[in-house]
Formats: structure tokens, C-alpha cells, sequence
């Protein structure tokens, strides 16, 4: 304000003094009516975000979507299962989700490698405009133009239907590796230094603490490549800071950590970076039996294909 | 790897720096320069008598910031472009001969012209070169990126070494006001490409602040938002979509992506000639006209005389009336004709589709000038009505639908692509792109704006710009003003940048 005092005083033009307040005037206005249309769509939206704590509230990446049955575990463990896990997704969608998990519940959450080391203008990012989780990728280093572009990506995007019990469909299992012509994208994704890393694990990192102080049991997963890409991640600069990453987070959440190391004749990986339809069944039967051993902890759970 | 995949990889890995039109760089820069222009260059040092000259000081500095957001590397090619010009019209102004002017105009045209050739052209013909006789490119190739802007800058620099050549001008002592001249930021990277006798002389004198100019330049950078955020930017999704997948796709999906990629470069360019205008407004600056609502044309001709204004005028002035333009026998109004065309097709780019746009549009511009009938069209159409009678709308149709021919051959990666493209779109069921376009609900908001846009230009295509409303209201503009906000704010669509910065 007082700004627009100087230099409406410095002013002598009749002309410019009209100019300038117009301009404050529209910018205001604009704002204003912006932030009103908003408000009105949030709070037409409140009625979308879930309630139920007795359900089993998943997220993660495509290794989510592809890697988890959820009815096949809803099953299993009694209860129901909701994933929002999606193609492409990143850390902020994973803060829109914890955002909508209901205080006192259940998340399986991925620990999307992929995600953390994907350059940005890949992820999806479309999970909904929400203001707090622009700010924590902001505070966590998050690049401006990068939060305004995903602010723009969500602009329209005020709804918080996102949890569903929709399972990936598959096409006809074959017993083969479909896909391997990214091969070089995961050696780059792994040996090559990344920006971004920084401040999309400092966003994960504040998800994760945001559901425990929503007192949510968490269990994370960590999902195998395939081999010819674990063989190169395995003493990669990326997998290093992956893995001092993982280990902080099971000190400071006092996480319980065990591996589910997957065994199969057939083979278990879709393409280098998802499991197929038998990797997905024997995993979810192997993750709800872990599931139904300990009812209490917090679980970090590493997956291997043997 | 084809022209637009070029100009997606350049830009995507400059997408942080940049500062264009539509992003939150600029919306900071334009206030702060503004605020600078008018109020330290202006107001306190009103008493100096080197006002002026800081003031364009400051705009020189202002624009080369702007500029060296991309890459301040081609700072120094734009400045040595500016020196090399100014100091070209000196030399031609003091030359004691006409032969003598001559060489010195001669030699900064070859010097501009290499300059361009070196960085876009280059490359493209060691490669055909390379084709033709089976020769290996390796080692030959400079690889360099293309500087932003540099054909309309390198153009503008050309027109002031002839027009003084041609005494139209004198030239200018003042290096300061000549950099700001060449330099000014609105301007610079994508036109419109001004002259020196229009643009220079409003660096020399000084410039007053206009409520009613500024207040319209406002609107018409609004307007020009609403064009390249909202419609170009949103057709250019399903455009871009269409044309990676078009061996996949229908007749009348390609013939639906044709339509929009002509509303896509139209508001694109058109969008941004827009708020280029309306920002040298805000300094006290007029620029040229770029685009006079060439949709609503009735012949190519007249589509030419309304497209890319700057740069058709430009083409005329300096290569086609000194070639003799149409007051020569048949024969050479057909070279003339082919070669301004192609010209203009190949500034566009070095690639052959350019050259076949080109090409196509001297054939359809042909007829018309061989039987005198190019200015046949030189009033607004339904000049006085509201509405065009039907043979005016069948003629805009027509125009329409060959503008938006030419505009496949223009988008397409290459030739081949293009013939493929049309091959496609002729299949049976193309006219269902007709019916799609008012009733497939995925496209209805862009159907929508682009409705808007055509209905806003039609209603105010006697005026100056799409928003010159001023006869209007108060209620009815400010509701205008910010539903054109709103639409800007939730439906612009995913940031694209602007098409003609790969010119």
C-alpha cells in the first residue's frame, strides 16, 4: 500500500495516477473473484473426500497399479482396499492423497524410486488444486515455476474422488518381458545425478510424517526392476541416496522392514520396471499374509524377484 | 528430426528460463519495467537533457534482459547485428557517391543475410547438398541452436540500411535510440517487424504517457492472452495429439486437427502480435498492425494483405516491387510472384514443407494477378452489415478451407508426412469432422472459445483490435474484461510455447 502511495505521489499525470488505480482495481478484483470462484468449488468439493478409517487407503505409482490386487487383498485381509495408485504419478499427488486419508487409518505407500528420479515434466501431477501441498513442494524445494505449472496443471481440478477399488486391467499374461527398449532411461535414471531428487523426497518425507501425525499405520513398498536394471542400480549413486533414504525413515518411524523376495518358475516382470500378473498375484498374497502377521507396526517392506 | 520436434527440444530444455508472453517471468518484468520507464527515467530525471537518451538506455537494457532470459550468448550476435547496422547507415549517409552507398548498403544486407544463413539455414543445405551427391554429413554439420527471434530482428535491421540507402530516412547518430530500435523487447522475438521510418523516430523524440492508449493497450494484451492461452493453447493438445498419431487416426479426426491447428497458429500468433502491441502501447510506443481478421477474407489475396502484415509488406517493399511486382509482362509477375512466396515460405524455416507452403499459396495467389483481380477485395466484408450475405460466406468458406490445406503442408515434419496427412484426410467420412466439431463433448470448450474469438474479431473487424469496445457500456466491458480473465485463469490451457519464436 504504501508503495502505491509513492508512486501514485511521484505521479503528476492526471492520466497515469487514473492508470495505475485502475490497474490495482482489476488486479484486486481479478483476485478476489478468482479466489471466491475457488472457495465455492472446495467447498462443493468437501463432500468428496473420503471418510471411512476402517479401509486400507492405497498409493502409488504405475509399480502400485500394476504391482498390487487390491481386491485380491481386500479379500484376504477382510477390510476394504482403495488404491489412488495411477501411471505416472508423483509426489504431488501423493500429497493431495495424504491430504484425504482419514486420521486413524491404513496407506500402503509406494517408495516410488521411479518417481523420485523421473524429471518432473513427466509425472502426472492432475490429482487436484490444493494450496497446502503446492506450499510443501514449495518449502521443500520445489522450483516456483515448477509449482506454478503444477498449479495450472490442477487449476480445474477440485474434486477428491480419487480412491477407488478399480483394478488394473491386464492383458493375456505372456511369459515373456514385453517391454525393454527403456533400458537406457533407467541406467541414466540411475547413474546420472538428479536435481529434483532433493525436493521430491523432502515432499515424500513430509507426506509421511504428515500421515503418522494423522496417527495413519503406514506401510511402505519398495518394488523390484528387472534384473539387468537392479544389476546396474545396485551400486548406483541413486540407489545409494534411495536406500540412505529408506533406512532414515525406518529409524524415524520406527518401521518394521522385511523383504518379500518373490520365487516363480514363470517369469514375474511385465516390462524393467512392473510386475506382471503373476508377480502381482503372488505378491499380494504375500504381502496380505505379512499384512495379517502384524497388525500393529509400521512396515517397510522390500520386494525382490528371484 | 523434424522442425517442430526441433523447436519442443529446444524449448523444453530452456522451459525454465524463458520468458515469454504468458508466464509468471514476464507478468513480474512488465510492472517493474513499466514502473522504471515512466517514473526514474521519466520523472526524476525529467530537468537532465540526456533524459531521452537514459530512457532508451533503459529500454536497450530492459529488452536485452528480456532477450538474455533464453540465452544471454545471443546477446552479443544481436548487438553486434545492431552495431554493424547503425554504423552501415552512417557509412551510407556520408558516402560521397551513389556507388558507394550502394556497396555499403550491399555489404550489410550479405552481412545480416549471413549472418541468418550461417544459424538457420546452414545446416539444412549442407545436408540437402550432402543427399544429392551421397556425401557424408560428418564434421560439416554446426549443430547450433537457432537464436530466438532472429529472423524478424535480422529483417528489421535490413529495412533500415535501405530505406536510408533509398533516402526514406536519415540515418541516425544516436546508437542508443538504434538499439532500441532493433532491441525493443515487445517486439524482438516475434515481431511485428517494424520499419526504421515508423519505429525509429518514436525513440528519437519523447514519449508522453496516453491514459486512453495505455488503457487500450491493456485490453488489447488481454484480448491477445484470451487468443494464445485459451484458444491456441487449448487447440493445440488435440492438435499436437492428431498429428504425432495421424497414420492411426481417421479422415475426419485429421481433417478436425487441420481445422484447429488453423485456429492454433492464428490465435498463437495473432495472440502474440496482440500483446507485443498492447505492451509498446503501455510505453508511449505504436507498432504496425499484424493481422486484420484474415479468416474472414474472400480470396487469397486478401487472406495476404490480412496474414503476417509486417512480414508481407516487408516482402513486397523490399524484393517484389524492385523486382518490378505486377508492371511487368506476365512472365515475370509469375517469377515475382513465386519468388516472394517462396521467400516468405522459406524465412518461415529451412525445411521443404515451408517452401511447398509457399509454393501452394503463389498458386493460388497466381489466377488472381494474372486477371487483375487481386485487389478485388480491398474493404471490410459486409462492410456497413452484420451479417455477410451467402456468397460472401461461401467465399470466406472457400478461402478458409484453402488456408487450412496449406496449413497441413506447413505443420506436417516434412513433405512425405504431409502427403499422408492428405491422403488420410480424404478418406470416406471426412465430412463428419463437421458434425464432430459441434458435438463431441471433449472438444466443446475449445469449440466454444474458438466460437468466441470469431464472434468477438467478426463484431469488431472494422476496428483497430478484437477488443475496441469503447462504444460499449461500463457494465458490458468490465464483465467482458473479467469473464476474459476467468477464462484465461481456469481454461488456459497447458503452457505452450509460442509457435513463431521458431522463426
Amino acid at each position: 500500500m504504501e508503495g502505491s502511495r509513492f508512486l501514485l505521489s511521484i505521479s503528476n499525470s492526471d492520466g497515469m495516477k487514473k492508470f495505475l488505480w485502475k490497474i490495482v482495481f482489476v488486479v484486486a478484483c481479478s483476485a478476489i473473484f478468482v479466489m471466491s470462484v475457488y472457495s465455492i468449488m472446495h467447498g462443493r468439493a468437501e463432500s468428496t473426500r473420503p471418510t471411512n478409517p476402517k479401509c486400507i487407503y492405497v498409493w502409488g505409482d504405475s509399480q502400485m497399479a500394476q504391482g498390487l490386487d487390491v481386491r485380491l487383498l481386500g479379500k484376504k485381509l477382510g477390510i476394504p482396499v482403495l488404491t489412488a495408485a495411477g501411471h505416472g504419478t508423483g509426489v504431488y499427488d501423493f500429497l493431495i492423497c495424504v491430504e484425504n486419508i482419514p486420521d486413524s487409518s491404513i496407506c500402503i505407500v509406494s517408495f516410488p524410486e521411479a518417481a523420485f528420479l523421473r524429471n518432473p515434466s513427466l509425472d502426472f501431477h492432475r490429482y487436484g488444486f490444493e494450496l497446502g501441498c503446492l506450499e510443501t513442494l514449495f518449502r521443500s524445494g520445489c522450483p516456483l515455476e515448477e509449482c506454478i505449472r503444477i498449479a495450472g496443471l490442477n487449476k480445474r481440478k477440485i474434486d477428491y474422488r480419487l480412491f477407488t477399488n478399480i483394478e488394473h486391467e491386464w492383458t493375456p499374461y505372456q511369459d515373456s518381458l514385453v517391454g525393454t527398449e527403456y533400458f537406457d532411461d533407467f541406467r541414466r535414471m540411475f547413474t546420472e545425478k538428479k536435481a529434483y531428487f532433493t525436493w521430491k523426497t523432502n515432499s515424500y518425507l513430509t507426506g509421511i510424517q504428515h500421515l503418522i501425525e494423522k496417527h495413519v499405520r503406514v506401510i511402505l513398498i519398495r518394488y523390484p526392476f528387472a534384473k539387468q536394471v537392479e544389476d546396474i542400480a545396485a551400486n548406483s549413486i541413486n540407489r545409494h541416496l534411495s536406500d540412505s533414504l529408506k533406512g532414515m525413515m525406518i529409524d524415524k518411524y520406527r518401521m518394521r522392514c522385511d523383504t518379500i523376495a518373490l520365487q516363480s518358475d514363470s517369469l514375474l516382470m511385465f516390462d524393467l520396471s512392473h510386475l506382471n500378473e503373476v508377480g502381482e498375484r503372488l505378491l499380494t498374497n504375500a504381502f496380505g499374509e505379512a499384512m495379517k502377521a502384524d497388525t500393529v507396526n509400521n512396515r517397510f517392506f522390500v520386494v525382490t524377484v528371484e | 528430426m523434424g522442425n517442430h520436434e526441433k523447436f519442443h527440444t529446444f524449448v523444453a530444455a530452456n522451459q525454465t528460463r524463458d520468458m515469454l508472453f504468458n508466464s509468471i517471468q514476464f507478468a513480474l518484468f512488465l510492472p517493474i519495467v513499466f514502473l522504471l520507464y515512466w517514473f526514474v527515467f521519466d520523472r526524476f530525471i525529467r530537468k537532465s537533457e540526456h533524459q531521452l537518451r537514459l530512457q532508451n538506455a533503459f529500454v536497450v537494457v530492459a529488452s536485452y534482459v528480456f532477450y538474455g532470459w533464453w540465452d544471454w550468448r545471443f546477446l552479443l550476435l544481436i548487438a553486434f547485428t545492431s552495431f554493424c547496422s547503425w554504423g552501415s547507415g552512417l557509412l551510407i549517409g556520408r558516402a560521397e557517391t551513389r556507388k558507394k552507398a550502394k556497396l555499403w548498403t550491399t555489404l550489410n544486407i550479405v552481412l545480416n543475410l549471413g549472418i541468418l544463413a550461417l544459424f538457420k539455414y546452414y545446416d539444412f543445405f549442407v545436408t540437402e547438398f550432402a543427399q544429392l551427391f551421397h556425401i557424408s554429413t560428418d564434421g560439416l554439420l554446426l549443430k547450433v541452436i537457432l537464436p530466438v527471434g532472429i529472423s524478424f530482428y535480422t529483417f528489421q535491421a535490413l529495412s533500415y540500411s535501405i530505406d536510408v540507402y533509398r533516402g526514406k530516412i536519415e540515418p541516425t547518430k544516436d546508437i542508443i535510440a538504434f538499439f532500441a530500435f532493433i532491441s525493443f523487447f515487445p517486439q524482438l522475438v516475434a515481431g511485428p517487424i517494424e520499419r526504421a521510418t515508423s519505429l525509429l523516430p518514436q525513440f528519437l523524440k519523447k514519449r508522453e504517457f496516453n491514459y486512453d492508449t495505455a488503457v487500450d493497450g491493456m485490453r488489447q494484451m488481454l484480448w491477445g492472452l484470451f487468443k494464445k492461452i485459451v484458444v491456441a493453447d487449448n487447440c493445440a493438445v488435440y492438435v499436437d495429439q492428431v498429428f504425432s498419431t495421424y497414420t492411426e487416426q481417421t479422415g475426419s479426426t485429421l481433417l478436425l486437427a487441420a481445422i484447429f491447428f488453423t485456429f492454433q497458429i492464428y490465435g498463437d500468433f495473432s495472440g502474440y502480435s496482440d500483446i507485443a502491441i498492447g505492451t509498446a502501447k503501455l510505453f508511449g510506443i505504436k507498432l504496425m498492425r499484424n493481422f486484420n481478421v484474415p479468416y474472414f477474407s474472400r480470396d487469397i489475396a486478401e487472406f495476404w494483405r490480412r496474414w503476417h502484415i509486417s512480414l508481407t509488406t516487408w516482402f513486397r517493399d523490399y524484393v517484389y516491387i524492385p523486382l518490378g511486382g505486377s508492371r511487368v509482362s506476365k512472365g515475370k509477375v509469375v517469377r515475382n510472384t513465386f519468388v516472394i512466396f517462396l521467400l516468405s515460405g522459406f524465412w518461415h524455416g529451412a525445411n521443404w514443407t515451408f517452401i511447398a507452403w509457399g509454393a501452394y499459396h503463389a498458386i493460388l495467389f497466381l489466377p488472381l494477378i494474372l486477371t487483375g483481380k487481386n485487389r478485388k477485395f480491398t474493404n471490410q466484408v459486409a462492410e456497413g452489415r452484420v451479417l455477410p450475405t451467402l456468397k460472401e460466406s461461401g467465399q470466406m468458406l472457400l478461402t478458409f478451407f484453402l488456408a487450412v490445406i496449406g496449413w497441413i503442408i506447413f505443420r506436417a515434419e516434412s513433405i512425405g508426412q504431409a502427403w499422408e496427412y492428405f491422403q488420410g484426410m480424404l478418406q470416406f467420412g471426412t465430412i463428419r469432422a463437421i458434425y464432430r466439431f459441434f458435438n463431441w463433448p471433449g472438444l466443446w470448450p475449445t469449440n466454444l472459445f474458438i466460437i468466441i474469438m470469431l464472434l468477438v474479431e467478426w463484431l469488431s473487424r472494422d476496428k483497430q483490435q478484437g477488443l475496441s469496445i469503447e462504444g460499449f457500456g461500463m457494465v458490458f466491458r468490465w464483465v467482458l474484461y473479467f469473464a476474459l480473465i476467468l477464462l484465461i485463469v481456469f481454461y488456459g490451457g497447458q503452457s505452450v510455447p509460442f509457435v513463431y519464436f521458431q522463426f
